[in-house]
């Protein structure tokens, strides 16, 4: 049994101890108050905080609605204007100009030329950061689109002096469904880059099938002998507003955007993109994307026609000689080829001395001794080669040579890269039939209706002038008036085959004169609408075409989409000069 | 030092030995409280060591083998006190290596000022696990006691051979644990 005194002294310590508990207690109580005040004024800071990252959001969201409306009006704004340098430039060098001005007008429409691409990057540029770049989805002819892109830099690669190749794999097909436009750019951005940075050597685009029945998966390679491009600065080249050296900016051009674009524009379509380099020997740009298939529309090709039929190749190019005689045997064709004028002038007669004659040859204009231009002069003078037909190809642009066409008899005129579906088509035209799509059909003009006469409509007297010059030179009749009202009130008269409409004019836009149109009770109410409008912001196509337009031209225009938009109406157009057959 | 290992190590004499020698040994100890320990308090870990001086002389038992038997029951109050820090878990192998990861974190949470001694767990196989305790002070004692009452929760057989590596025996210890069953 403990003592009294013990049992005092356990009473001590249990009371020291119970006090110094209640003491303990009493602190972390008031510990726990002053954590507890500061987490609420934490989280009052944090709540207030909350509330500035909504309103800062808002303002984000909003800045950028204001500067894609801010770009949607400078497109309108910058490109009216362009449209108005670009067709009067266009019109003074057609006109009789001295050396020196033809000169100075080349060069401003080269500078007009290369603002409106600045202009066009930028806008593509900002559009995809807003997201608001959306492809089309139109059926088109891919092999031709691409000879299209080469065709459009093959002059450029001549003055260069540089080999411009296409390489397409035969198995392509020939309809595909996606964004024509937007594959050209891409195309034309790489092969442009390529022929940009090559000083010396080819640049070959080359198109694969890499996987896949349907949608196919399409590998397209840009390959150049050009200055290359080192590891460090692959990995910065797509990024936007860098090109691959800083110092490059200045030596060779552009705003660094093309790339980037051209990357999203391949992400868009569901492919991708990328690079292979060795600096000092060359790159090759690559991409591939998933492709669906259409129905091919069979070309009208003869080929009885082309069968066993001798064909001459005379060129100096030896890759050049090799394209076309793979092309020809594809065809079942019999070529032959050398790259000598004279020995191939010893060819001809001798094989029709053999009863055996060549029926065709294809001549190359720039070679060194004897040209393209002599060489037929120098078949002409031989009695037994009245017979022969003649195709001269050159990298020259067609007009240039157009003249020289009419005198050395050709039959047809090709531009470099040589087009399959050209050569086709000049090939059935020089051995007596014209080839055309199977199933394809004039779009009707208005019965009865002059299809010669075009109203154009448009309160901007330069767009209304430029827009006439150019469809005189195409041979038709013009007419303006200023404003909807008008438009309603000439189409009425029946006096044109097609209406040039600008989207906004006073009294009564573009969108209402052809609703008013479309519903007059006679047959004008199917009279053709162009629509043209300066706003190249997406959605203005499907409102035109909403309103009832047949076709949409985006200013400025250049005269040949304004020539091709216009026959598609009228249905094959006006004949400018019957002695130039030229394939354009 | 924790005040609960004071106050449980107060409960188990009385409990063993009987209120007069815990009132002798308090008297004994010479203690700057007189021995008024609460739970919630922390109190320097000589006293601690004054106090199972007294005891080992007032009974004749060797501290080293007084303080295991203190671990082994403070395992058990921690048991009934902790249940959360016990839940999910089935062996001593398992229970260790949370002492540090889980346990340690969660005291210096609710006392910044705790100065804990740190173990390291290292697995040798399927039955074995190696032990090592370091601390700041001189209670590897305390530890070995406290695995022998985990393991006795779990139900477990778990032999212990115990290796010194401080100088001065009790800061650092290495444990091999072999599980028997």
């Amino acid at each position: 049994m403990m003592t009294a005194e013990q049992l005092q002294r356990r009473l001590d310590r249990e009371r020291a101890a119970r006090k110094e508990a209640e003491r303990l207690l009493e602190r972390r109580s008031s510990e726990l108050y002053q954590v507890n005040q500061e987490l609420l004024g934490v989280n009052q800071r944090l709540e207030q905080q909350a509330v500035e990252l909504v309103a800062a959001h808002q303002a984000a969201l909003e800045s950028a609605r204001l500067k894609s409306q801010f770009l949607a009006n400078m497109s309108h704004e910058i490109r009216t204007p362009m449209n108005g340098v670009l067709g009067m430039l266009n019109l003074l060098l057609d006109s009789e100009l001295a050396d020196g001005q033809r000169d100075f007008a080349e060069t401003a429409r080269r500078s007009a030329d290369s603002l409106l691409q600045i202009i066009n990057d930028i806008l593509d540029f900002s559009r995809i950061e807003a997201g608001k770049l959306v492809l089309e989805e139109v059926e088109f002819e891919l092999r031709a689109e691409i000879e299209d892109c080469l065709d459009l830099l093959s002059e450029k690669a001549a003055k260069s002096g540089l080999g411009l190749w296409c390489e397409a794999d035969p198995a392509l097909p020939q309809l595909v469904l996606g964004d024509p436009g937007r594959l050209r750019q891409v195309l034309i951005n790489l092969v442009g880059n390529a022929l940009k940075f090559t000083h010396k050597g080819d640049v070959t685009l080359r198109v694969s099938m890499v996987a896949g029945e349907n949608p196919v998966r399409a590998r397209f390679e840009v390959v150049d002998t050009g200055i290359g491009i080192s590891a460090e600065q692959q990995a910065r080249l797509f990024r936007p507003f860098i090109q691959a050296d800083g110092t490059t900016t200045r030596k060779y051009g552009g705003t660094g955007l093309g790339l980037s674009i051209a990357r999203e524009l391949v992400r868009l379509m569901g492919g991708e993109m990328g690079v292979m380099s060795d600096p000092g020997r060359g790159s090759t740009f690559w991409f591939e994307i998933p492709m669906v298939v259409m129905p091919a529309v069979a070309m009208g090709v003869d080929r009885a026609l082309l069968r066993g039929r001798k064909v001459l190749v005379l060129d100096d190019d030896a890759t050049n000689r090799a394209v076309l005689q793979h092309l020809l045997k594809v065809w079942e064709m019999a070529p032959v080829a050398t790259a000598g004028a004279v020995e191939a002038l010893e060819m001809l007669l001798t094989a029709e001395a053999e009863g055996a004659p060549f029926v065709l040859a294809i001549v190359d204009m720039q070679m060194p001794d004897v040209d393209g231009i002599v060489f037929a002069n120098m078949v002409r003078e031989e009695a037994a080669l009245q017979e022969l037909e003649l195709i001269l190809l050159s990298s020259n642009g067609p007009q240039r040579v157009s003249r020289s066409l009419a005198r050395g008899g050709f039959a047809a005129h090709l531009s470099k890269p040589v087009r399959e579906t050209q050569l086709l088509l000049a090939l059935q035209r020089a051995l007596g039939k014209e080839a055309r799509p199977a199933g394809e059909v004039d779009e009707a003009a208005v019965p009865g209706a002059p299809s010669g006469r075009i109203l154009i409509a448009d309160d901007n007297r330069v767009n209304q002038k430029v827009a006439a010059h150019f469809l005189q030179r195409f041979g038709y009749q013009t007419e303006t008036v200023a404003n909807g009202v008008e438009a309603v009130e000439a189409a009425r008269s029946g006096a044109y085959g097609l209406i040039l409409m600008d989207c906004h004019m006073p009294l009564m836009d573009g969108f209402a004169a052809t609703a008013a149109i479309r519903a007059l009770d006679s047959e004008l109410r199917n009279l053709p609408i162009v629509a043209v409008t300066a706003n190249a912001m997406k959605g203005d196509r499907e409102r035109c075409l909403e309103a009832g337009m047949n076709g949409y031209l985006s200013k400025p225009f250049r005269p040949q989409e304004l020539r091709e938009t216009i026959e598609r109406y009228l249905g094959g157009g006006v004949v400018v000069s019957p002695n130039a057959q030229t394939i354009e | 030092m924790k005040g609960i290992v004071f106050t449980e190590f107060l409960d188990m004499a009385e409990e063993k030995f009987g209120p007069e020698v815990v009132d002798e040994v308090l008297e004994a100890s010479d203690l700057p409280n007189g021995g008024a320990y609460t739970a919630v308090g922390t109190y320097d870990h000589s006293e601690m060591l004054r106090m199972v001086g007294a005891l080992s002389r007032s009974t004749s038992l060797e501290a080293p083998e007084l303080v295991k038997a203190f671990g082994e029951h403070l395992a058990g109050r921690f048991v009934a006190g902790y249940p959360l820090f016990f839940a999910g878990i089935s062996s001593t192998f398992d229970f260790l290596p949370t002492i540090e990861s889980h346990i340690h974190v969660e005291v210096r949470k609710l006392y910044s000022d705790a100065d804990l001694p740190t173990f390291t767990c290292e697995r040798l196989g399927p039955d074995r696990m190696q032990f090592e305790y370091r601390s700041p002070r001189p209670f590897a004692d305390l530890a070995e006691g406290l695995m022998a009452g985990t393991a006795k929760h779990f139900g477990e057989t778990i032999g212990i051979e115990r290796e010194d590596l401080a100088v001065e025996s009790g800061y650092a210890a290495r444990f091999v644990l072999t599980r028997m069953s």
